[in-house]
C-alpha cells in the first residue's frame, strides 16, 4: 500500500525541495492542508532524496519514522539548465515493514519515463505549477490511487506517452530445469491458456502430464529443447508446475524426515492422498501394460489419459477440500480381493469394521512406510499388491514426492579407475536381498546396493515413459517415425534396438558420465538409452564401476 | 591612424595628373551604374593598381561578412589582445574601423560593418579594394550561412574583375562548440557551394582559401598567420633561413612570431604542430606579461653589468621539453621548441646561431623597407 | 601536531551560485576559468583534503549554499559544521539582488561560528568583481566590505574583492594560505637574508601546485615597482602557462610544471626554479649577465642546503617551529 507519492527536485536557489506531494501535506507542510500531521521530516532525508550527482541513477531507499522512502534520483546534465544540471526524484512512501520489492520496478519505471519526458519536452523543468496543481501533480495523484486500488494504472501523459504500470508479485527465479525432470501441472492450464500465449508454450503444454520428461516433451512437441526448458521454467516461476523425477518400477523411493510430521499424522493429507491416487491400478506390468491400459482407457484414471483431466488439479488441493468429508467408500481405495494375504494390516484396522475392505489412512501410511532404501517399487509392489490393487501407484508415489515426505533415491555410476574385478567372485558385495529377482545376471561389481538388480525389470525410466506416452499423443506419428527417430517407443522390442545404439555412443562420451555426479535418469535421457541398456553397457565397461544410491 | 592614412591618400592624389584623375573617376561611375560597361573600364583600372600600391605601401586586410559573424571579435582578439570571453560585450560595428598595425611590416586592418552595402554606388570601390592585400570573409558556422555565401560570391565576382590579384580568405568561424564531424560537414558544404557558384559564373579556380576558426583557441591566429604570410615578400627566403638555423641547432620546430599579434610570419617548413604552436605562442605571453611587471623605469634602478640588449629566455618543462625564445627586433621574436637532449646542452651555440640569424633577418628586412621607401619616392617622382 | 592540524578545517560558505566551488576548482583542482561553467551545484557538503606545502593539509569543507542546506547547517548540523574551524571563507556574490538577506545569513553563520570556534579567522570574498564596470569596482567593493564588517560581530575579518577571471582570486587565496602557514616568520627571515646576499630586487616563494604566493621579500628598490598586484599576476601567468604545457604535452595539469625558467631582458633578469619539494622560487635581479649567473648559482646552493635538512627529517626542509610557537605566530598576525 503506497502511503504517499512525492516529486522532489533540486532547486538551485532553495536546495532540495518537494514540489508535489500526494496526499497534500504528507511530506512538507502545505498551506492547503495545514492540519495534516507530517509523515516525516523532509530535511532529515533530503540528502537521500536528492543525493550527490554521483549517486543518481540508482535505486535509493531510506527509512525514517516508520516509513520507507523508495526513490530513483535522476541527474540530467545539460547547459540549458541553471547550474548545468536538473536533479529530480519521484519517491514512493511505504510503510517500513511492508514488502516493497514490487515497488522497486515502479519507482525505476517512473524515473525512466520522467527522464524521457524531460528530455523530450522539458516536462518537469517547465512545470511551474503550485503544489496541488498541474499535470505532474495529477499524475502522482492518479498513480497512487490506481496502484492502491487496482494494482495497475494506465495514465495518458500526452499524445505519445502513457504511464503503464502494473504491480507484479516478485518470485524468486526458478531453478534451472534438466532434461530428465518430469513436470506436472498444479493447475488446469486449459482454464487460462489463450491463443496469445507463446508458441512454444502452446505446443509444450499438452505434453505435460507428470510422466513425460522434459526431453520427451520437447521431442513430442517438436520444439527446441532449450526453448522447452524455458517454457517449463516459466511455468515453474508462476508455480504452475512441479518438477518430479522419471517414474519407473525399478526406481527406489524412501521416506524423508518429514514423514512423521506430515502424512503420518495428518489425516487430511491421508484423505487427500486417497482421493488423488484412488483408481484403477496401473497394474504391475511394465510399459507394455501401460500401453494396453491406455488402449482400453477411456476412464480418466488411466495414467496416460488422465493428466489432461481434472485429477491433475489435485496434487495440492488440501486447502480447498480439507474439511469436507465424503463417504469413506468413495474415498478410500478398496483392497484387492485376489489372494488373502492375511498379513495385511488393514484387516486389523478397527476403524472400519465392516463393509468392503479398504485401505484407510493408516493403511496408506503403512504403505508409504513400506518404501525404503534398497527396495525398488517393483519389489514393494510385490509385497503389497493386494493393498495396491485399487491404487494408482504412480500417483501414489508422486503424491509423496510432491508433499515432500518421499524422495527418489537416485543411482549414480562412478568409474573408480581400477581394473574391473573378476566377475562372479564378488557375491559378498551383494547383501542377499531378493534372491529371486537377482537370479538373472546381477553383475556384482556394478552395485553397492542390492537394487541394481532392478534393471532386470523391463521398464527403464526412459523406455517406460515413452511406452506410456506413445499411445496418447502420437499414435499416428509413431508409426511414421519409428524407423528413423531414435527414441521411438520400441524399448520393448529390445535386442535390435540395443545393438544399434551401442555402436552409436562413443565410449569416451559414455565414460564422462561415470564420474558419480550423473544419475541414471540423466545418463539414460541424455544418451537416449534405456536403463537396461545402460546396465548392460556398464557391465562391459573396461574398469571397475561402482553404483552409488543416494 | 585614420587621419594618417587619410593624409597619405590625399597627398598621393595630388601626384596624379588632373586629366588622369577625372578619367579614373569617370570610369568608376560607369562601372557602378551598370555592368555592361565593365569590359571597357577594366583597362584603365588595371593600369591604376601599381600606382596605388606604390602610393600606399601598407597592405590592407579587409574583414568582411554578415553582421554578428564575429569580425570585430577576431580583430580584437588577434590585434588587441582582448580575452576571448570579453568579446561577448563588443557592440556591433556601425562604421568601418581602420586599424593600422605597426609591426615588422605595416598593414591596415579594416573591420567592415556587416550591414554596409559597399557594393552600392555611393561607395568608392577603389577606396575599399584599392590597395587590398587580402579579403577576409567571415562566415558564422553556427548560423544559417546561405546568405553569407551568396553575398560572398557576389563580392568575389565584383572584386575579381578589377582586382584579380586579391586573395580571398574565408574564415568559417565560431566552430568551437561544433562536433568534429559537423565541422567537416559544414566546411565541405561551404567550399562546395562557393566553388560551384563561382564556376557557374564562369570563374574557375578562384584564389579562395578556407579556414576553420574560433577565437577560443589558436585557430584564428593560425589562420591569420597564413593570410599574412601570403603578403610577405620573399617568404621562402625567410623559411630557408629558419630551416638552416633549425637544422644546425637541433630545433624541433621554430616560429618567427610577431610579438604583438602573435601571428607567425614564418616558420620552418616541417609540418605544423598545433601543440608546439600553442606552447610557443603562450610562452611569448608569459614573457611579455612578466616583462610588463618588472620593466618599470626608475633612476634608482641600475644594471649591475653588461648584457645583450635583446631579451632572451628559455624554460624547461616537466617532460624536459625546452622552449627557447629570443627577441629579434622590436616586433619579431624567434621561438623554438627543443626536445633533442644533446642540443639542449649547447645553449651557447644556440644563442650564437640565433644572433647570427637575427643579424641576417634585420638586414633583409630593414633593407627591404628602405628599398620600398626609395621606390616609393621614385614612383611618385616619375608621375609628377 | 599533524593530527591536530588535520582537524583544523576550512569552511567555504556563501549563497548558492556565488562561486565557491568554482574558485576551489581553480585554485586547488587545476581548473581554468572557462571550465568552471560546466560545474554542477554542490549538494550538501563536499569534503576535500587539500595538500598545501606538502605537510599542511587543508581540510576543506565546501558547503552547498542553497537555502535548505543553510538551514540545516545552522540547525541540526550546527555543531558538526562549526566546531574546529580554523578558517571561514565566506563568499559574497557582488551581483546579488538581496544584499540584506545575504548579510542576515552571513550574520547567522558568524553567530554559529562564535559559538563553536571563536578563534577562527574569517575571510570574506566579494566575488565576481569582473561583472562590475572597472571604474566602479573599488567603490562598490569598499561599500560592500564596510557592510560586511558591520555584521561580523567581534571577528576581525579580511575582505578581498575577487574574480576568477583575473589575478584577484590569487591575491585572496594567497592571503588566506598565508595565514595558515605555521612557520612563516622563519621562512621570511631566511628569504630576506638571502635576497640581500644576492642583491635581488624581489624574491617570491610560490607554492608548487597552486602557484599561490607563500611569501615574498622585496628590496628597497623593488618596492618602487608601481605594479602592486604583480605577485598575483605572476601566479595567474604561470598557472595559465602550466595549463598550456599540460594540454600540449598530453598530461594532467597537476603533473605538469617547470624545471627551470630563465629570462633576461634589458631591464631585469628573472629566474624561476624548484626550491623545495613544494615550492618554486622566483628571483628578480637587475640586468648584468655576471651578477645574474651568480644569483642563480647561489640559489642552487641554498636549495641544496634545504634538501639536506629535508633529508634530515622535515618534510619540506623548512625548520618547523614547535607547535606552540606556530599557534602564537599564527594568531599574532
Amino acid at each position: 500500500m503506497i502511503k504517499a507519492i512525492f516529486y522532489s527536485k533540486f532547486d538551485t536557489q532553495e536546495g532540495p525541495k518537494v514540489v508535489h506531494q500526494v496526499p497534500d501535506g504528507a511530506i512538507v507542510p502545505s498551506s492547503t492542508a495545514p492540519t495534516q500531521p507530517l509523515f516525516l521530516t523532509f530535511s532529515d532525508v533530503s540528502f537521500f532524496v536528492i543525493p550527490r550527482q554521483e549517486l543518481c541513477g540508482n535505486l535509493l531507499q531510506v527509512c525514517t519514522n516508520g516509513y520507507r522512502i523508495l526513490g530513483y534520483p535522476i541527474c540530467m546534465k545539460s547547459v540549458r539548465y541553471d547550474r548545468n544540471e536538473f536533479i529530480f526524484n519521484f519517491c514512493l512512501v511505504l510503510s517500513e515493514e511492508d514488502d516493497f520489492s514490487t515497488y522497486k520496478s515502479v519507482v525505476r519505471k517512473l524515473a525512466d519515463l520522467m527522464h524521457a519526458l524531460e528530455e523530450q519536452s522539458g516536462f518537469l523543468s517547465r512545470d511551474f505549477s503550485k503544489n496541488g496543481e498541474g499535470k505532474v501533480y495529477s499524475l502522482c495523484e492518479m498513480l497512487m490511487e490506481d496502484l492502491n486500488n487496482y494494482c495497475e494504472c494506465m495514465i495518458p501523459i500526452d499524445e505519445l506517452n502513457t504511464l503503464n504500470i502494473k504491480l507484479f508479485p516478485i518470485y524468486p527465479s526458478p531453478p534451472s530445469v534438466k532434461a530428465w525432470y518430469v513436470p506436472l501441472f498444479t493447475v488446469r492450464y486449459q482454464a487460462f491458456m489463450d491463443e496469445n500465449w507463446d508458441l512454444t508454450m502452446q505446443r509444450v503444454v499438452p505434453h505435460i502430464n507428470g510422466v513425460n520428461s522434459i526431453r520427451i516433451i520437447s521431442i513430442l512437441a517438436d520444439t527446441d529443447f532449450s526453448l522447452t526448458c524455458r517454457a517449463i521454467r516459466h511455468l515453474l516461476y508462476y508455480g504452475c508446475v512441479y518438477l518430479l523425477d522419471i517414474f519407473s518400477f525399478s526406481a527406489i523411493y524412501a521416506p524423508t524426515a518429514q514423514f512423521n510430521g506430515s502424512i503420518a499424522s495428518d489425516e487430511a493429507m491421508q484423505l487427500e492422498c486417497a482421493r488423488y491416487s484412488h483408481g484403477t491400478p496401473t497394474s504391475l506390468p511394465p510399459p507394455t501394460a501401460a500401453m494396453a491400459s491406455a488402449n482400453n482407457g477411456s476412464a480418466n484414471t488411466i495414467i496416460g489419459g488422465m493428466p489432461l483431466a481434472s485429477p491433475i488439479t489435485d496434487p495440492a488441493p488440501s486447502l480447498s477440500r480439507d474439511g469436507s468429508r465424503f463417504d469413506a467408500e468413495e474415498i478410500w481405495p478398496l483392497l484387492g480381493d485376489s489372494e488373502e494375504k492375511s498379513s495385511s494390516p488393514e484387516t486389523t484396522n478397527p476403524s472400519i469394521p465392516q463393509g468392503p475392505p479398504i485401505v484407510d489412512g493408516v493403511g496408506i501410511v503403512e504403505l508409504y512406510a513400506g518404501l525404503k532404501q534398497g527396495q525398488s517399487i517393483k519389489q514393494w509392489y510385490a509385497q503389497h499388491s493386494r493393498e495396491l490393487a485399487n491404487i494408482d501407484i504412480r500417483r501414489f508415489i508422486t503424491f509423496g514426492v510432491i508433499k515432500g515426505f518421499l524422495y527418489r533415491v537416485h543411482k549414480y555410476a562412478c568409474a573408480t579407475g581400477q581394473p574391473a574385478p573378476v566377475p562372479r567372485n564378488s557375491s559378498p558385495l551383494v547383501p542377499g536381498t531378493a534372491p529371486g529377482t537377482g537370479a538373472m545376471n546381477t553383475p556384482a561389481h556394478l552395485s553397492t546396493g542390492p537394487s541394481s538388480r532392478a534393471t532386470t525389470g523391463n521398464n527403464t525410466p526412459y523406455a517406460s515413459s515413452v511406452g506410456e506416452e506413445a499411445p496418447i499423443s502420437s499414435v499416428v506419428g509413431m508409426g511414421g517415425r519409428s524407423g528413423n527417430v531414435r527414441i521411438a517407443g520400441n524399448a520393448p522390442l529390445g535386442g535390435l534396438f540395443e545393438e544399434d545404439e551401442e555402436d552409436g555412443i562413443d565410449e569416451r562420451l559414455f565414460g564422462r558420465y561415470l564420474d558419480g555426479t550423473h544419475c541414471f535418469d540423466q545418463i539414460c535421457t541424455e544418451l537416449e538409452i534405456s536403463e537396461r541398456e545402460l546396465t548392460a553397457r556398464l557391465k562391459r565397461f573396461p574398469g571397475e564401476v561402482v553404483i552409488i544410491h543416494r | 591612424m585614420d587621419p594618417d592614412s587619410e593624409h597619405c591618400l590625399s597627398t598621393s592624389c595630388l601626384l596624379y595628373t588632373p586629366a588622369y584623375k577625372t578619367n579614373a573617376r569617370l570610369s568608376l561611375e560607369i562601372i557602378l551604374q551598370g555592368t555592361n560597361h565593365v569590359s571597357g573600364s577594366v583597362q584603365p583600372r588595371s593600369a591604376l593598381i601599381p600606382n596605388t600600391q606604390a602610393r600606399d605601401a601598407k597592405p590592407r586586410l579587409l574583414l568582411m561578412g554578415l553582421r554578428r559573424s564575429g569580425k570585430s571579435s577576431i580583430a580584437s582578439v588577434v590585434f588587441h589582445k582582448m580575452p576571448p570571453n570579453e568579446t561577448l560585450f563588443l557592440e556591433s560595428t556601425t562604421r568601418i574601423q581602420k586599424d593600422s598595425i605597426h609591426s615588422f611590416m605595416d598593414f591596415q586592418v579594416w573591420d567592415f560593418p556587416g550591414q554596409l552595402e559597399y557594393l552600392e554606388p555611393s561607395f568608392d570601390l577603389e577606396d575599399i579594394f584599392g590597395s587590398l592585400g587580402a579579403l577576409v570573409w567571415v562566415i558564422d558556422a553556427q548560423d544559417d550561412y546561405l546568405d553569407s555565401v551568396a553575398r560572398l560570391n557576389r563580392t568575389i565576382l565584383t572584386v575579381q574583375q578589377y582586382y584579380p590579384g586579391i586573395n580571398i580568405e574565408v574564415f568559417i568561424h565560431k566552430v568551437d562548440g561544433l562536433s568534429d564531424e559537423f565541422r567537416t560537414d559544414i566546411y565541405q558544404d561551404i567550399v562546395q557551394r562557393i566553388s560551384d557558384e563561382l564556376s557557374d559564373a564562369g570563374y574557375e579556380n578562384a584564389p579562395v582559401h578556407y579556414y576553420l576558426t574560433s577565437i577560443y583557441d589558436y585557430s584564428v591566429f593560425e589562420a591569420f598567420s597564413k593570410v599574412i604570410q601570403k603578403l610577405i615578400p620573399n617568404l621562402s627566403t625567410l623559411e630557408n633561413l629558419i630551416n638552416t638555423l633549425g637544422n644546425n641547432c637541433g630545433f624541433e620546430k621554430t616560429y618567427l612570431f610577431d610579438v604583438l599579434s602573435k601571428i607567425y610570419i614564418a616558420s620552418d617548413t616541417r609540418p605544423v604542430d598545433m601543440a608546439c604552436y600553442e606552447m610557443c605562442s603562450d610562452y611569448i605571453d608569459v614573457i611579455v606579461d612578466v616583462s610588463e611587471l618588472y620593466s618599470w623605469d626608475h633612476p634608482e634602478r641600475r644594471p649591475k653589468g653588461d648584457q645583450i640588449q635583446e631579451a632572451e629566455s628559455h624554460v624547461v618543462l616537466h617532460d624536459d621539453t625546452m622552449i627557447h625564445l629570443m627577441e629579434m627586433n622590436k616586433y619579431l621574436c624567434l621561438v623554438s621548441v627543443i626536445r633533442n637532449r644533446e642540443s639542449k646542452e649547447k645553449r651557447g651555440l644556440i644563442d650564437l646561431n640565433c644572433r647570427t640569424f637575427q643579424d641576417g633577418l634585420n638586414e633583409v628586412f630593414s633593407r627591404r623597407w628602405e628599398q620600398l621607401e626609395e621606390t616609393n619616392h621614385l614612383d611618385g617622382g616619375a608621375l609628377t | 601536531m599533524d593530527a591536530r592540524k588535520k582537524k583544523r578545517k576550512v569552511l567555504l560558505m556563501g549563497k548558492s551560485g556565488s562561486g565557491k566551488s568554482s574558485m576551489r576548482s581553480i585554485i586547488f583542482s587545476n581548473y581554468v576559468a572557462k571550465d568552471v561553467r560546466r560545474l554542477g551545484a554542490t549538494i550538501d557538503v563536499e569534503h576535500s583534503h587539500v595538500k598545501f606545502m606538502g605537510n599542511l593539509t587543508l581540510n576543506l569543507w565546501d558547503c552547498g549554499g542553497q537555502d535548505a542546506f543553510m538551514e540545516t547547517y545552522l540547525a541540526s548540523q550546527r555543531g558538526n559544521i562549526f566546531s574546529d574551524v580554523a578558517v571561514l571563507i565566506y563568499v559574497f556574490d557582488i551581483e546579488s539582488r538581496e544584499v540584506d538577506r545575504d548579510l542576515d545569513t552571513y550574520n547567522a553563520i558568524i553567530q554559529a561560528l562564535r559559538e563553536f570556534s571563536p578563534n577562527a579567522y574569517v575571510f570574506c570574498l566579494v566575488h565576481k568583481m569582473d561583472l562590475i564596470q572597472a571604474e566602479h569596482r573599488q567603490r562598490i567593493y569598499e561599500e560592500r566590505s564596510a557592510l560586511i564588517r558591520s555584521r561580523s560581530e567581534h571577528f576581525r575579518i579580511d575582505t578581498f574583492g575577487s574574480s576568477i577571471w583575473d589575478q584577484s582570486l590569487y591575491k585572496a587565496w594567497a592571503g588566506i594560505v598565508h595565514k595558515l602557514i605555521p612557520n612563516l616568520t622563519v621562512i621570511e627571515r631566511f628569504l630576506s637574508a638571502f635576497a640581500k646576499k644576492i642583491d635581488a630586487e624581489e624574491v617570491i616563494l610560490f607554492e608548487r601546485s597552486t602557484f599561490l604566493t607563500v611569501t615574498s621579500v622585496t628590496s628597497e628598490i623593488g618596492e618602487l615597482n608601481p605594479i602592486y598586484d604583480r605577485h598575483e599576476r605572476l601566479s595567474n601567468i604561470m598557472k595559465a602557462f602550466k595549463h598550456c604545457a599540460a594540454r600540449n604535452t598530453l598530461t594532467t595539469p597537476a603533473s605538469a610544471g617547470f624545471v627551470v625558467m630563465h629570462t633576461k631582458t634589458p631591464q631585469f633578469n628573472t629566474f624561476l626554479g624548484r626550491f623545495t619539494d613544494n615550492t618554486y622560487i622566483f628571483l628578480v635581479v637587475p640586468p648584468g649577465e655576471a651578477a645574474y649567473n651568480c644569483a642563480v648559482l647561489n640559489t642552487m646552493l641554498a636549495r641544496e642546503g634545504f634538501s639536506k635538512s629535508a633529508a634530515a627529517g622535515r618534510t619540506d626542509g623548512f625548520p618547523l617551529p614547535p607547535p606552540e610557537s606556530e599557534d602564537a605566530n599564527g594568531h599574532a598576525t
